[in-house]
């Protein structure tokens, strides 16, 4: 009878653990599966960001909203580059896709289920590359311009009329002094000065807006719609055409800007030698035939100024002579039924 | 009493033929599972190979290197055979740039069909030959030519090598 219950007991001890051991096999493969699926849903996410990211990338003066779940993307731009990109990546949720030869401006954290997407062509004077700025209508753009500026600050405000999702005030000021500003909530304001260096009172869009960084900054711009300077709270830099002048805008850090920059930079190099190559080639073609008064248009003299225009963005020269050299010669090749530069 | 005894272990006997049974059922489902992934990864790599196929024809036709342009504006589905000849040239100073980023392990080849024949082999990846090949996929192109200043048909063939 002892014998019998404890074999009894014994069994219904044996279900219990046995019970314990398939029910814990389920819960954790079920954890396993959930967890997976939960990955897997991320990614999807933000492959499908990248995807429409590419989009919106070969869409110049395109301005568009994109719908996307509520996932907060972070945005790394480093200035770290070899002969071809820099380090450079978007994140959302865990999943990272690396963005290392796309010229890509934004702020470094983007929120929300709205994104405005917006691309600009880089041309000087053939394409170079497609800029692709993002942001959201949680990121206020105030422009502060005086009259001494104000030739740039209008380019800059008419190109950025052309987005018209961008979260946008123009201020003209007349005393630098009696600037205000209201606090709308924004997620971020990034305040874009026309104006001398300092001579912004900080202490007054402080008490409006909070502590620099968190929830604001400035940067001052001084130039004309060829080349300037930019000046961040981490350096200067400078710019070359009002598409890179718009990037360095929405750009968070003076080192997003610059890697970005170098990247633009790293295209144009490849962008160039193909050109020149092109050229020296229509150079060539045209000799010994009957159109040979056409090699005029595809010389050394062409040649050497194509070439020039890397070295001189590398050096932050001024490209403007070499961009109107080809645009004339361009003009000209046209009018004599010679094969355009570009 | 030794009936009991012979009960209790009946019921234990059951109890682990039951398991036995379960998990000689457990495991089949884990054997049948595996096969059926690795049947879908082989179907989705295959997709993937068409994916990357599209994608890579997508980068080509946006590539500045070698579209139409005028005044710099893109003409679109034509690409510039100049810039073309000039894009072979330029390719072997930046192999690494074009084999990782741009062609990304594929064949890339450019037929002209009419009015001439001809075709340009505009990227080959280095070590292709214990890859497979897929697929080979292509677009309908018009090619232009600025020196005669003709225009041909054609189109573009991607190959991408697993």
């Amino acid at each position: 009878m002892v014998k019998a219950q404890i074999d009894v007991q014994f069994n219904w001890i044996f279900i219990l653990i046995v019970g314990a051991i398939i029910l814990s096999f389920f819960v954790g493969a079920s954890l396993w599966y959930k967890g997976t699926q939960e990955q897997k849903i991320t990614a999807q996410i933000v492959v499908n960001v990248e995807s429409l990211l590419k989009t919106a990338t070969e869409s110049p003066k395109t301005a568009q909203t994109i719908t996307i779940p509520d996932i907060s993307l972070s945005f790394t731009c480093l200035q770290e580059c070899n002969d071809y990109g820099c380090v450079s990546d978007f994140s959302g949720g865990g999943v990272t896709r690396s963005t290392e030869t796309e010229v890509l401006f934004s702020h470094s954290t983007l929120s929300g289920t709205q994104l405005i997407t917006w691309a600009l062509e880089w041309n000087l004077p053939y394409k170079m590359a497609n800029f692709l700025y993002i942001t959201t209508d949680g990121i206020r753009y105030i422009i502060f311009y005086d009259d001494e500026h104000s030739t740039l600050a209008y380019a800059v405000n008419s190109l950025l009329a052309e987005n018209s999702y961008l979260t946008k005030e123009t201020i003209k000021v007349d005393d630098p002094s009696t600037i205000s500003i209201t606090n709308k909530n924004d997620a971020y304001v990034r305040i874009i000065s026309f104006l001398d260096e300092g001579t912004i009172p900080l202490t007054q869009i402080e008490d409006a807006l909070g502590t620099q960084q968190e929830t604001w900054d400035i940067i001052t711009v001084d130039g004309t719609e060829n080349s300037g300077t930019i000046t961040y709270a981490d350096g200067d830099a400078s710019y070359t055409g009002l598409p890179l002048l718009i990037g360095a805008l929405f750009s968070p850090t003076n080192e997003f800007y610059l890697c970005n920059k170098q990247k633009a930079l790293l295209q144009a190099k490849i962008i160039t030698e193909v050109y020149a190559t092109r050229t020296k080639g229509l150079y060539d073609s045209f000799i010994g035939t009957e159109k040979e008064y056409c090699t005029y248009y595809y010389d050394s003299s062409i040649q050497d100024a194509i070439n020039n225009i890397p070295t001189a963005l590398e050096n932050n020269e001024d490209v403007s002579s070499y961009v109107n050299t080809l645009k004339q010669t361009n003009q000209y090749a046209v009018m004599k039924e010679c094969p355009r530069l570009y | 009493m030794p009936t009991i005894v012979l009960k209790a272990q009946l019921k234990t006997g059951e109890t682990i033929i039951v398991m036995i049974i379960f998990f000689i059922l457990l495991a089949g489902g884990m054997v049948f599972y595996a096969k059926i992934s690795s049947y879908t990864s082989k179907q989705q790599q295959e997709e993937n190979q068409d994916v990357n196929a599209i994608s890579i024809e997508q980068r080509i036709r946006h590539m500045s290197e070698i579209a139409c342009t005028t005044d710099a504006v893109v003409i679109f589905d034509c690409y510039d055979l100049s810039k073309i000849h000039a894009l072979e040239q330029v390719i072997p100073n930046h192999n690494l740039y074009y084999e990782s980023i741009i062609f990304k392990n594929s064949k890339v080849t450019i037929t002209s069909v009419y009015p001439t024949e001809d075709e340009i082999l505009l990227f080959e990846p280095g070590d292709t030959n214990q890859s497979m090949s897929s697929q080979p996929f292509r677009t309908p192109v018009t090619l232009y030519d600025p020196v005669s200043d003709t225009t041909n048909f054609g189109y573009i063939t991607v190959e991408v090598y697993s």
